[in-house]
């Protein structure tokens, strides 16, 4: 056998930079270019918070982005679907709490077509009654099945006992199964109306590109779109009352497990030691949580725990599952290494800055993964440079700050714990 | 494809089939090790032992403890994990290329004295993570046991494909020290190993330092393999109803095809995108739009030997019967066979398998793993430049001639989950 290789220091790395261009109608481009990916991805972020969304019509945001390519006045129903496909076009809508994203995925010669669809979705969809009427009955049908998984039922009810409920992003995105069917076409219409527009939104076009060649091309495609809105701010997040409780899924053979805090957002000085501490924690395969629970005690196939900023705000949770029969003891040691009677090494500290910072050029290796990463800075208002400038923030974590930041948003924090599984499991499993 | 990815194939002085895929655009090396066993290669009461063994790979050698192979390769901020199929199992690390002969040192000592390391503690532990895994992936999840049933109905019992990767709860709980040791000396072993590296490697470089990490390692011999043979279509339309904690009623419908590395399958999945591959197909058109079905697709799950199989499933809409959306779904299948697809369909069916095609390419960890099973399934590396290529030869009447020799309505298996009352 070789004698162990030593590792050469390792190069650096910056997050890309676009070539950035302001339209007329008040949209910002940022291209990106990035050799070899003959893919391009581009997503047109809207400055469309999901509390925009009217009173008991939880979800109407996102019946209205899948309805944009149901057909448009150029486009009329499946011909819009078809010229999609007549340019290998992938559609897929997103909307969170801050923004609604638009995705194409594209071959890199169809961009001015794509980007004329893209247009033209947003600009003039006809949102027809038959196709409204699928839609409506597809996202009721998918809450549906959403609703019948463990994992998603435990999510949801993570969310609503950590933020205050009167703030939307404390209920599903998507909606409910009552708020759906009170949804009209003519809710779509106004929604569309009064939300959709070019001002503060941000179009991002990803892959092996001519950035100033595909500016002038989204100018070309969106100059026509010059809707106003009154604009809507993203309402502030508030805390909850973090109640824990089980919640009996009938038949269920395994448990799913979730643990929450309140958290922060990436402009929170504490955002690089959090990271640090929950990479240490359930951040890898090697972090503490996954090596006791998973690799001693075969409890479950993986646990994690990970920070997921809002624009303001944010939560922090742990993610689990197991067998009924191993459900308190699960708990029950997952408690204690949260803990964290041992402080962190500066081993651990070291390595997890490592795994954040080394990863990076490698997890950004392809026009999508940089498309999605541009769109989360528009969508939380960050610098164009806020990847390079956590990289250089994580490298400044010690054992001190990665502990200050576990201990007060964590280890000192009020959190909640959330079980859902079969009805033999009592309310005992919650007790510490 | 006006984009040629350069390949470079060679093999070590003890047999391991190594691909190379030098790419000027990337930081990172992806390492994509194909042994080529997988499910199909188990013996009857050993289901799941492929898979079971992969997460033993991770429990140490003879250098490396339990869990520091994943570790060390996450410590310089790299990507690993492993995947088991019915034919192949991979295990694939993607790294900086300052790790790259960490990462192929950490392979070799596994290859090469992973039986050091395994002992009864681990593999009982392991049994329970993967009878956790099976849990969160196919028992507690709606629908969750549906391809067992339809690789159950699709193959004769004790056939290779006739189970999932995953096997069975007793199954595992058989599985024994004994049978670690047999699976690593019969399929582990540089011989039955291919081998592909994509990203910001030479050529020559990437070759030498395979060789300097592996070579010492005995090639072994190829298992014997019973080659599976191709069995005929399905007929007296078997069926096969479920029911349980569902939300809304499912209809599925299966056929058996020639193999993936048959020639009728490019045409074959040319035709099933036109069927089901967008909201312009169709079936999206003909179910989705008129209220029948919430959504419907079809694919196929490109198995390697003897058959693949192509299924569709289509959930119900509210009030419709899982036999009417059936029947209509293969009124349109028959429609397809009978006058084939138009050209605009053809031509919109060649642009998004572009898209895919390249969207997959796009990745060297995924672009690693298509040259690996190009290797294996075709014997030849440049498949990967050559499958755009081929498909937009076809033609209007190819596609046709392949959907309606493949998808005959009396061929095929139907199961249906309904919603316990």
């Amino acid at each position: 056998m070789m004698p162990r290789p030593h590792l050469d220091p390792f190069g650096q790395w910056s997050f890309p930079l676009p070539h950035v261009h302001d339209l007329d109608n008040g949209m910002t481009v940022w291209a990106y270019h990035l050799p070899g990916q003959h893919i391009v991805s581009c997503v047109l972020v809207l400055d469309l918070p999901l509390n925009c969304e009217p009173v008991d019509r939880d979800g109407i945001a996102t019946v209205v982005t899948r309805l944009l390519d149901g057909g448009t006045q150029t486009h009329p129903s499946v011909s819009y679907a078809e010229a999609l496909a007549e340019h290998g076009i992938h559609f897929e809508p997103a909307v969170g709490q801050s923004t609604t994203q638009l995705m194409i995925d594209l071959p890199a010669d169809s961009l001015l077509p794509g980007l004329s669809l893209l247009a033209e979705a947003v600009k003039e969809p006809v949102f027809e009654s038959n196709d409204f009427l699928s839609i409506q009955a597809q996202v009721f049908a998918e809450i549906q099945r959403q609703n019948s998984r463990g994992s998603t039922l435990a999510s949801i009810a993570l969310r609503w006992a950590l933020l205050d409920h009167n703030v939307r992003i404390s209920r599903p995105t998507a909606g409910n199964l009552e708020s759906i069917p009170l949804i009209t076409r003519e809710d779509v219409c106004d929604f569309h109306k009064q939300h959709y527009s070019p001002a503060g939104a941000t179009l991002i076009i990803c892959g092996d590109i001519d950035p100033q060649e595909a500016s002038r091309m989204a100018s070309q495609a969106f100059e026509q779109w010059n809707t106003a809105v009154i604009p809507t701010s993203v309402e502030p997040i508030r805390r909850g009352g973090f109640p824990s409780h089980v919640i009996t899924r009938e038949d269920s053979v395994q448990a799913d497990i979730r643990m929450g805090w309140f958290g922060i957002d990436q402009n929170d000085p504490r955002w690089a030691s959090l990271q640090v501490a929950t990479t240490i924690m359930g951040g890898s395969f090697g972090s503490r949580l996954n090596t006791v629970l998973r690799e001693d005690r075969g409890f479950t196939y993986g646990v994690s725990m990970s920070a997921h900023p809002f624009r303001q705000g944010g939560y922090i949770d742990v993610v689990t599952s197991t067998q009924t029969a191993t459900v308190k003891d699960l708990l029950d040691e997952t408690r204690e290494i949260l803990a964290a009677s041992q402080p962190f090494t500066a081993t651990e500290v070291e390595t997890a800055i490592r795994y954040l910072t080394l990863s990076a050029p490698l997890a950004f290796g392809t026009a999508e993964a940089v498309a999605d990463q541009a769109s989360s800075l528009a969508a939380g208002q960050l610098p164009l440079d806020h990847i390079t400038t956590i990289l250089s923030d994580l490298a400044c974590v010690t054992v001190d700050s990665a502990m200050d930041a576990y201990r007060e948003l964590i280890n000192c924090a009020p959190f909640s714990t959330i079980v859902v599984g079969g009805a033999e499991i009592s309310d005992d499993v919650l007790a510490s | 494809m006006d984009q040629q990815y350069p390949l470079h194939t060679s093999s070590t002085s003890n047999g391991i089939r190594v691909a190379i895929n030098p790419d000027p655009w990337v930081s990172g090396v992806a390492l994509n090790l194909w042994y080529e066993v997988g499910s199909a290669h188990e013996k009857p009461g050993k289901t799941g032992f492929a898979h079971l063994f992969e997460h033993l790979m991770f429990c140490g050698s003879a250098h490396v403890s339990s869990g520091e192979h994943l570790s060390t390769i996450q410590a310089m901020g790299g990507l690993c994990n492993a995947t088991t199929s019915f034919e192949r199992t991979n295990y694939f690390e993607t790294i900086p290329r300052e790790g790259l002969e960490l990462a192929l040192w950490l392979e070799a000592d596994r290859l090469s004295s992973l039986l050091d390391s395994v002992d009864q503690l681990n593999l009982d532990t392991q049994r329970e993570v993967v009878k956790e895994e099976k849990r969160q992936r196919y028992d507690n999840v709606p629908y969750g046991d549906v391809f067992s049933h339809l690789m159950g109905l699709a193959f004769p019992p004790n056939h290779g494909y006739a189970h999932l990767p995953i096997g069975s709860m007793d199954d595992l709980d058989s599985a024994s020290l004994d049978d670690v040791h047999e699976f690593f000396h019969t399929h582990y072993h540089p011989s039955n190993l291919i081998m592909s590296l994509s990203g910001a490697i030479e050529v020559e470089e990437g070759f030498a330092l395979v060789e300097k990490y592996f070579s010492q390692i005995p090639p072994g011999t190829r298992p014997p393999r019973t080659k599976i043979t191709a069995l005929p279509p399905l007929t007296g339309l078997p069926q096969l109803d479920l029911s349980g904690s569902v939300p809304q009623d499912v209809v599925y419908s299966c056929w058996l095809v020639p193999p993936l590395t048959d020639e009728i399958t490019d045409p074959l999945d040319v035709g099933l995108t036109i069927a089901a591959g967008s909201l312009a197909s169709r079936f999206h058109t003909a179910l989705v739009r008129s209220h029948l079905a919430h959504s419907v697709g079809i694919a196929n799950l490109g198995l390697a030997e003897g058959n693949s199989v192509v299924y569709s499933t289509a959930i119900c809409a509210q009030g419709v019967s899982p036999e009417h959306l059936e029947e209509e779904l293969i009124k349109q299948v028959e429609d397809l066979c009978n006058q084939g697809p138009t050209p605009q369909e053809v031509t919109r069916a060649m642009r998004l398998e572009d898209r895919e095609y390249l969207s997959d390419l796009a990745s060297i960890e995924t672009r690693a793993d298509l040259i690996s099973g190009a290797w294996s399934y075709f014997n030849d590396v440049e498949e990967i430049n050559h499958h755009l290529d081929r498909v937009h030869q076809l033609t209007a009447t190819d596609v046709h001639q392949a959907i309606s020799t493949c998808l005959k309505t009396d061929n095929r298996g139907i199961i249906t989950y309904r919603r316990a009352s």
